[in-house]
Order: C-alpha cells, then structure tokens, then sequence
C-alpha cells in the first residue's frame, strides 16, 4: 500500500499544476470555442488544449522537484492519462517510476464533503485503487 | 467494465506497486475531515471577498485578469466591469447560505452552472459544463472569460495554499496576485527593495546577460517532449545542483542575492545538459540555436510584471516604447501591495524576447504595505536600466505563486 503523507512530507518547492484543471483552457482557444461555437469535443480545441496542457506539465515536472495532482486526474484526465496507458510500455514504466521516486505524487483528499456530517477518512496506508478516501 | 482511464490507471497502479506516496490535509482522519470542510469553505470566501476589495484593489486584479491591456479604457467599460463583480460578488455570497441551509457547499460545478454553461434549462447547463459549452460573451455580458478565470484561481489556488505549496499557474493565466489576498509569509516594502533594488546585483545580471547572448542553445519544445524524455533529464547529472539552487533560494528569499550568481549558472549548467541531451537523443544536430538563460527578479507591481535590469523599451508587447512616467499613468494612484518573483528566464535571442514556453517566475517575497505613483516610478527607476539589456515588461510566463 502506498504510504499517506501530510503536507510536511511534501517537497519544500512541490507545485500544483493549474493545467491539470479539466476547465484549463487558454485565452486564445476561449476566444476560438466562443467565435465558432464550439465546444471541448471540437478536434481543433481538443489538439490546442492537449497542447497546452503538455507545455504546463511537462515544464512542472522538469522545473519543479515534485508535482501534485489530484487523485481523480489519474483516471479523468484524458490528457494525463495517455501519458500511461498500457499499451505504451516505455511511458507507463516512466511515469511509475515518477510516482515510486515521489516526483508525482497524488492527492487523497475527497472530493466533497458534507460541513455538516464529516466520514472517517483513511487510515495511515491507503490501498489503491479499490479504495476510495 | 473498465472505461480507457480506468484501464489506465490500473495498468499504472499495478506497475508503481506500494512504493508510492498519497498526499492529504492531515493524516489524522478527524484532522483531515476538519481541513477538507475548510477547503471547501475557502472557496467560497474566496468568490465572496470580492466584496471587499477596494478600488486600487480591483483594479490590480483586472490588470492580471485581462489579457489586453486597455481592454477597460473605453468609458464605461470600467464600470460595467465594477457591476459584473459586484453581481458575482452578492451571487456567492447568497449561493453560500442557500447552499449550506441545504447542507452543502458552493461549489465550482455549481457556480459555472449558474454563470458561465449555456444551456435554456439547469439541466441543460449543468451538462454542458464539462463539455465546455460557455455562454458566448457579448455586450450585454462581456466579461464571461475574465470572470472564469477568477472562478477557476480561487479553485485552483485551494489545494496547494492548504499543502502550503506552489501553484503552477499556466503562461496568460493570473498569478495569484490577482486574488488580492494576504500572503501567509509577508514582508515589508523596505526588505524587497533593497534586495531588488540592488544596482551592484542588477548590473552584475545584466553583464552576464549580455555574454549568455553569446552562447547560444537549442531547447526542446516542452510539449514534444515524452514521460519517459522527463524521467532522463531529471537524471541528468546538472538537473540536481539545479534543483538544489532554486530550492535555496525560495527558503531564504531575503540572501537571494548570494545564491544569484551559483544559480544562474546551475540553471544555465542544465539548459546546457539539456541541449546537448536532446540533440543527442533525438538527432538533432543542426537544431537552430538561438536560446540562453536569464535569472534575475521580476516585480509584479499593479499587475504588471517588471523584469529587474531591464529597460521597458524593446520588448514585443503592449508596453513596449513606454516610459516609466506613461507606465505609472497606466496604474491606479495606490498600489495595494506589490510582489518580488524569482525570474527563471530563457531568452529569444533571434526575437528579443523572453521565451513564453520556456521561462517561469516564483513568487519570494510579497508585501501588502501600499505604493503611491512616485513611489512606483522611483522603485521601477531604481529596477530598470536605460541602456540595452534584458527584455523589460511582461505578461507572458508561468507562474508558481505560494500565500
């Protein structure tokens, strides 16, 4: 199992990286989508948003000691998650080996939460992926 | 049944094995519910303190949040912007209540519902938000992207003020600085400017700007580059005095001047590593080379960032030919607060600029003590030089920001 961390066990120059936001979209593809209509599904937005999104990323994970991301981002974020689907061996073991050296490493924060009736959460090891926290 | 992010993650949680590390607000439960229910009260009161920003305040946040400079100089634009905040502002702070009558928290999903997705029905709008279908903005409702990216600041500003870590914000994207909030570590006006304001240290940045023009490198365009590309340079031998330098400085932002010069050249060190490994690696030999490093400060002031050792005369952009006094005209006549950032810089030497993809700035040291316009134009004289040198005024970089 993974081990949990508290943010004091985290990189003194750790980053959250905005562009992982599934609503990141620069002013420039705004300006596109809003002029002919369209939407994230249009060919031409989608490219000029992966783009983007791989500038930002791979700038965080070169420049910055350890990268953030938020669990969910794993399994929704198209645009990260082709950077380790199985049937690309050498990124796969890549980006395994990035989390296994604590340069990404996830969040396990829920996504909401009730103010008025908090859940027990997680203990100090957390079993993934099964196991939501 | 597995959809393709499923599989993916599955194929990689089942290759990283338990060596990984998970992050939360505290690793204590009752510690990480009370964190996670501020976290998402803080969003909230992000949206509602709009309300309480003052004029110099406002306008500070348009300068990050408007890509064209002069986008609210036509009469009545201003105001109209004023009104859209202000709707925003009373919205939030009446979503809130409803929200939590109801036992929930306002949330991102619900407030682009309501503001920003098309759509004639709740349903309608609230599935279009994930599919990115927006209002179109018009004149009635100009302001439709500005105000996203307001929304989607104190969204993504959230989780990393909580982990008490940087958020990496996109080039064109504001900074945090447009938030007007109080920085967690603030210092005072007096400290950041003597340390920016140190002519031996600027001249000292600009000479050693003027003989990295002469060397030139390849880079890489980051968006080429592969997973498996990053886990090789983050191998290379210079990556870590690299690291190693920047992390220096961001813990002890005050003595910044005496790592300048070792860090300037671990960076430069590394661009150079990953030149050659890049060229080597991909065969690319006869790549043009036209790039070189830049470290120096870079003061975020009224929204405007203002490289130190520059002058504000050549660059591509739309303060390029003003003169301090037009540049102070530009800004309102108090200044709440202005912010020193750390300039990871990688120059264009064929197109005189900074290279957008490539630099990025962190924030180091911020105050919240109030400048006057001559206090602005003595700083920005004390900062800039009137010879050639580094490019001046820029929107243009990424941002790593902390409160």
């Amino acid at each position: 199992m993974p081990e949990l961390i508290s943010p004091d066990g985290l990189e003194a120059d750790a980053v959250v990286p905005q562009c992982l936001d599934n609503q990141y979209v620069s002013d420039e593809v705004f300006q596109d989508m809003a002029s002919r209509g369209v939407d994230y599904l249009d060919e031409t937005v989608t490219a000029a948003r992966e783009r983007d999104f791989r500038t930002e990323f791979m700038r965080s994970l070169v420049y910055s000691s350890q990268v953030v991301i938020q669990r969910a981002s794993l399994k929704n974020s198209r645009f990260l998650y082709k950077n380790y689907q199985p049937e690309n061996r050498g990124n796969l073991q890549a980006f395994a080996r990035l989390m296994r050296e604590h340069a990404i490493v996830p969040t396990c924060i829920p996504k909401r939460r009730s103010p008025i009736r908090p859940r027990s959460g997680c203990s100090t090891k957390v079993a993934w992926p099964s196991r939501r926290c | 049944m597995l959809d393709e992010g499923g599989l993916a993650v599955q194929a990689l949680l089942s290759e990283v094995g338990d060596d990984a590390r998970c992050v939360r607000l505290a690793v204590g439960d009752a510690a990480n519910n009370e964190a996670t229910n501020m976290m998402a009260r803080d969003f909230g009161d992000g949206l509602t303190r709009l309300n309480s920003l003052d004029d110099a305040q406002r306008n500070a946040m348009a300068s990050e949040l408007f890509s064209e400079r002069g986008a609210l100089d036509q009469e009545g634009k201003w105001e109209q912007f004023e009104t859209a905040v202000d709707e925003l502002a009373d919205y939030a702070y009446k979503k809130v209540r409803t929200q939590l009558r109801e036992g929930k928290r306002i949330t991102r999903q619900v407030v682009y519902q309501d503001w920003f997705a098309a759509g004639d029905s709740d349903k309608e709008r609230h599935d279009n938000v994930a599919y990115g279908r927006f209002k179109k903005p018009d004149a009635g409702n100009p302001f439709v992207l500005e105000l996203k990216k307001y929304v989607d600041l104190v969204y993504n500003v959230n989780l990393p003020d909580h982990l008490k870590r940087y958020t990496f914000t996109p080039v064109n994207m504001p900074s945090r600085m447009a938030l007007q909030d109080m920085p967690r570590q603030g210092f005072s006006r007096e400290q950041i400017e003597s340390v920016a304001t140190n002519s031996e240290a600027l001249e000292w940045v600009r000479r050693s700007f003027m003989a990295r023009t002469q060397s030139a490198m390849s880079l890489p365009l980051l968006s080429e580059l592969t997973v498996s590309d990053v886990v090789a340079i983050r191998q290379l031998p210079e990556w870590e005095p690299f690291k190693d330098g920047q992390r220096q400085i961001l813990a002890d932002p005050l003595h910044y001047l005496d790592r300048l010069e070792s860090f300037q050249d671990a960076f430069d060190d590394f661009q150079r590593a990953l030149s050659d490994w890049y060229n080597r690696h991909y065969e690319r030999q006869r790549t043009q080379q036209r790039y070189c490093s830049v470290v120096t400060l870079a003061l975020s002031v009224g929204g405007i960032l203002v490289v130190a050792g520059s002058h504000l005369g050549t660059v591509s952009h739309d303060l390029a030919g003003f003169t301090i006094p037009e540049l102070v005209k530009r800004l309102p006549h108090r200044v709440p607060g202005f912010a020193a950032k750390l300039l990871v810089g990688v120059y264009d030497i064929g197109r005189h600029r900074l290279d957008a993809d490539r630099s990025y700035t962190i924030e180091l040291m911020q105050t919240n003590q109030d400048l006057v316009g001559e206090d602005v134009a003595k700083l920005l004289h004390a900062v800039t030089s009137s010879g050639d040198a580094l490019p001046g005024a820029t929107g243009l970089v990424a941002d790593q920001g902390i409160q």
